[in-house]
């Protein structure tokens, strides 16, 4: 059985590694991007692989592992959002800049104000639909699915944040 | 069109889910309202920008040890080595909690071994600044301990090969730890650490059992 997924599933921890392995950098990305703060976004990532490998046994492989995970992932940090009981209008900009990379930058010089700074300003659950939807590329209905909100609120949401993004970079 | 409903429509135009004669009423308005083609130019630029984000970025430590220290065992899966895992995590659970007192891991790591089943004088020692390295040794102490405890039930032979086995896991640990601290950020060397670590965890763990049989 060399399927790291199915030797996971039977409680190998090596082979739930290569799964880590292969996996924590788009994590983190997510992660990073959604708290706005590197230490957080170590939390949530560690989080998410714990609560993959407790979920990994009901994994049927209906949706790409990656997809999956990101699922746990997007659920981990909105219910730490929910837990620390922050609101929207309080969210502030990333306590650490520098740790968002360099290539995330824009290079458009029309784009004024860093991108990465844009997003961690924008209120949760629009930063949360924006990511998924314009950085990652997944549709309304899997984002609904995702985060536990109708499909018709993804699609608000996503244009409330092009908007407060399209106003905060072009400042 | 109104600039109003141009907004409205702007996400779609820009995603190509208009009709020809949408998208049409959409360039004509354009082309009479330089407001608005300001407003489709900062758009399109902001979907640019989110598009040319890195969609991975490597997180600054390794996260991997803190996350094994907490993984839950499964139960009744994977044949022995869930039986070691399902031993270590409580263990290192109560590790963890040991080394916050200093005094206490002081006292740990500078003990001498107990008479018994000997171990090399490298392995009580940690890469200082890793935990989970603290961790795995505090952990392989209590099962040290126990097998120490039921060591006269182990045929002297079985007693020779542990001891040997044990020293050569013990010398790949301090090899790894050596080079380790000459190099804190190499993750292929933390990966070799952390796999010896867990080969002397599930030998002493089978050794422990073998004492129960």
């Amino acid at each position: 059985m060399s399927d790291p997924i199915e030797r996971a599933r039977e409680g190998d921890p090596d082979a739930f590694r290569v799964l880590y392995e292969g996996h924590v950098g788009r994590i983190y990305a997510l992660c990073l991007r959604l708290a706005g703060d590197p230490g957080k976004a170590e939390e949530l990532v560690q989080d998410t692989f714990i609560r993959a490998w407790e979920k990994l046994p009901g994994f049927r492989g209906e949706s790409a592992f990656g997809t999956w995970l990101f699922r746990i992932a997007v659920n981990v940090a909105l219910s730490e959002r929910r837990a620390t009981g922050r609101r929207e209008a309080r969210i502030g900009p990333v306590a650490d800049p520098e740790a968002l990379p360099a290539a995330g930058r824009s290079a458009d010089p029309g784009v004024r104000l860093d991108m990465e700074d844009a997003i961690a300003g924008l209120p949760p659950k629009a930063r949360a639909v924006f990511l998924l939807y314009d950085v990652e590329g997944y549709q309304h209905a899997e984002i609904a699915e995702m985060t536990g909100i109708a499909e018709g609120t993804s699609k608000t949401q996503l244009f409330r944040a092009r908007r407060l993004l399209r106003e905060a970079l072009s400042r | 069109m109104t600039c109003e409903q141009f907004d409205q429509w702007l996400d779609a135009y820009l995603e190509g889910g208009l009709t020809p004669t949408q998208q049409g009423a959409m360039q004509a308005h354009m082309a009479e309202c330089t407001l608005c083609h300001a407003h489709a130019s900062e758009m399109q630029a902001v979907l640019s920008a989110a598009t040319a984000l890195p969609r991975s970025i490597v997180p600054p430590r390794d996260l991997w040890p803190d996350i094994a220290a907490r993984l839950p065992a499964r139960r009744g899966v994977h044949g022995s080595r869930s039986v070691l895992w399902s031993r270590w995590v409580p263990l290192a659970a109560a590790a963890a909690v040991l080394i916050t007192v200093t005094a206490t891991i002081t006292y740990r790591l500078s003990r001498p071994a107990a008479p018994g089943l000997v171990l090399t004088a490298t392995a009580p020692r940690a890469v200082a600044g890793f935990a989970a390295d603290r961790e795995y040794v505090l952990a392989a102490e209590d099962l040290e301990r126990v097998l120490r405890e039921g060591r006269e039930r182990l045929a002297p032979s079985t007693v020779e090969l542990l001891e040997r086995n044990l020293a050569l896991i013990d010398a790949a640990i301090a090899e790894a730890r050596t080079a380790l601290e000459a190099d804190p950020a190499n993750a292929d060397l933390r990966a070799l650490l952390w796999g010896a670590h867990r080969q002397k965890l599930d030998l002493l763990d089978r050794a422990t059992r073998l004492t129960r049989s």
